[in-house]
């Protein structure tokens, strides 16, 4: 399986590399959107993104990117950033655009056969066709993503753990929930781009929740995460090109699976912690 | 001071020098937790001015104790990192970083629970925790808001002790929220009593007596105090077939007294942390 793997390198090296990069940079900022407690956002931003393709398919625009970038810059902003003009919540704002952007992308391709069945290849997964481009884009925020970390994990955790203290530190709560959002939406909107929807919302929240439940700080999430993340995505690579499946889905289901163990090691771990506090 | 277009606090003059003992007191809604969050810079005044010493303004020497803990239950964390987070913004060196840890884990009593999940913690832990996530920052100014909500009497009487002795050994000012008068009398140097957007101030002797504090609750209030400068706080209320009938039991204090006028509610919002010279 392996030697197969490695002989079909020369032709899919730029899906391989991408796929982990993509993963690596959506594990990290999964931390933050699942410990923020907001799975949803992600699939909200991605249903924004496809938005913004159906957009640009309907208006026949040259560069969809553009528009899909903006949609989902704008979806993360309006439900990371929150809006207090009507007292909305942000489980409020998620569920309006995703239902809006979900109906809105539909509507203005339902006369267009060919757009509709872009939106549908675009909402599955199609890791196989990213580009040198997009490899360079990814390593790029890995790199980013991985300074940032190791640099500000600590506020970052106390800023998800607890604004009001955060702020009484002395941070800027806005715009570091405005950076976050704006990251979070030009990351989530490219990978939709170059992966689709499905490995996109996958590797942002399976592997952040189950570090979740692997991990007692925020800090070692931030380690946990993007391991599960890329082992899976390499796993799923090796299991799809061996038997002929498509590898979105596969690395999806993987995830699914270490998220399920996860929650059996959580539920293992704290009984064993009770029953050796009542024995002590 | 307030949210949206509401308007919580208005002519307020407060004063606050260093080592004093400050107790907000008041009925709900009447602003003290808007005042603290006001010293702390999460919101700012619409009118006057909150003038800090330059690092408390920066939040470098400040700590803050919230009524409950805030902390997102979505976010895993220890004992030790929820402590240490209370570092954030500071360049403090490792080693030292390591001792104020020890050091407070003593004073607190939880070096045993150090990587504990700060979640199966008891009710007076955590609040003890909370306690010694402000400490750590070593804070000039010690905001607390209401730290006994919610707890029992043994856990409530070793918070309160706690925070009196850091005042009294380490010159700490306290900035203390709550409803209790009994804990005003026995801890407090200074009051500030809330009632309809404004603020009466000044030390124990001038402000917590009868006729302000039965104004500000509401409720007919009976204060004595004794040769050897003990407080007694009664609490009466009119029953129908008994008159004036005293439900409320009697507490004690050495309270230090001093001689100054009550300062009340002038024009603008102007609370000052200030020391003797100037800012403090």
């Amino acid at each position: 399986m392996i030697g197969e793997f490695i002989e079909s390198w020369p032709l899919f090296w730029q899906t391989y590399i991408a796929s982990i990069l993509m993963a690596l940079v959506m594990s990290w900022l999964g931390v933050l959107v699942v410990t923020r407690n907001q799975v949803f956002i992600a699939a909200a931003i991605a249903q924004a993104s496809l938005f913004g393709l159906a957009l640009s398919l309907f208006m026949g625009f040259t560069y969809p990117i553009l528009l899909v970038l903006l949609m989902s810059i704008t979806s993360s902003i309006l439900i990371g950033s929150g809006s207090h003009v009507a007292n909305n919540t942000s489980e409020e704002r998620t569920s309006w655009v995703f239902l809006l952007a979900s109906c809105g992308s539909v509507l203005l391709l339902a006369n267009q056969p060919n757009g509709l069945r872009q939106l549908q290849s675009a909402m599955a997964s199609t890791i196989i066709g990213v580009t040198d481009i997009d490899v360079w884009l990814f390593a790029a925020f890995s790199i980013i993503a991985l300074i940032l970390v190791l640099a500000l994990h600590r506020p970052l955790a106390l800023l998800i753990a607890d604004p009001v203290m955060a702020i009484s530190v002395g941070m800027r709560f806005g715009l570091w929930i405005l950076i976050i959002s704006v990251s979070l939406g030009i990351v989530t909107g490219l990978a939709i781009r170059s992966s689709g929807m499905l490995f996109t919302f996958g590797c942002l929240v399976l592997p952040a929740l189950a570090a979740r439940n692997f991990c007692k700080e925020i800090r070692t999430m931030f380690l946990i995460s993007p391991i599960v993340a890329t082992s899976s995505v390499i796993l799923g690579l090796l299991i799809a090109h061996s038997r002929d499946l498509p590898p979105g889905q596969t690395i999806v289901v993987i995830q699914a699976v270490v998220l399920l163990c996860s929650w059996i090691w959580k539920e293992i771990r704290t009984s064993l912690a009770l029953s050796l506090s009542n024995i002590s | 001071m307030g949210y949206g277009r509401t308007v919580v606090l208005k002519e307020v003059t407060l004063r606050i020098n260093q080592g004093e003992f400050w107790c907000f007191l008041g009925p709900n809604g009447e602003g003290k937790t808007t005042l603290i969050k006001g010293l702390l810079g999460a919101i700012r005044p619409r009118q006057g001015r909150i003038q800090l010493r330059r690092d408390f303004a920066k939040g470098k020497r400040v700590g803050f104790v919230p009524q409950e803990c805030e902390l997102n239950p979505s976010a895993p964390t220890t004992v030790r990192e929820f402590i240490l987070s209370g570092l954030v913004g500071l360049p403090i060196p490792s080693n030292v970083r390591r001792k104020r840890l020890e050091r407070l884990l003593e004073l607190i009593n939880l070096k045993h629970k150090i990587n504990s999940n700060f979640w199966q913690l008891s009710g007076g832990q955590r609040q003890r925790a909370l306690v010694a996530r402000a400490l750590i920052r070593d804070p000039l100014l010690l905001i607390v808001d209401e730290p006994t909500a919610g707890l029992d009497l043994g856990a409530a009487n070793n918070v309160l002790n706690m925070i009196q002795s850091l005042s009294q050994e380490f010159n700490i000012t306290i900035g203390f929220v709550t409803h209790d008068l009994q804990i005003a009398a026995r801890h407090a140097s200074h009051a500030a009593l809330f009632r309809n957007g404004t603020i009466t101030s000044g030390p124990m002797e001038t402000v917590f007596i009868d006729e302000h504090l039965t104004r500000t609750f509401g409720v007919p209030i009976e204060v004595t105090r004794t040769d050897s400068g003990k407080t007694h706080v009664t609490i009466k209320t009119i029953t129908e077939k008994a008159g004036m009938d005293i439900l409320s039991a009697q507490d004690e204090t050495n309270a230090d007294p001093k001689n100054q006028p009550p300062t009340t509610h002038d024009n603008n919002i102007i609370s000052s942390l200030t020391d003797k010279g100037g800012p403090h």
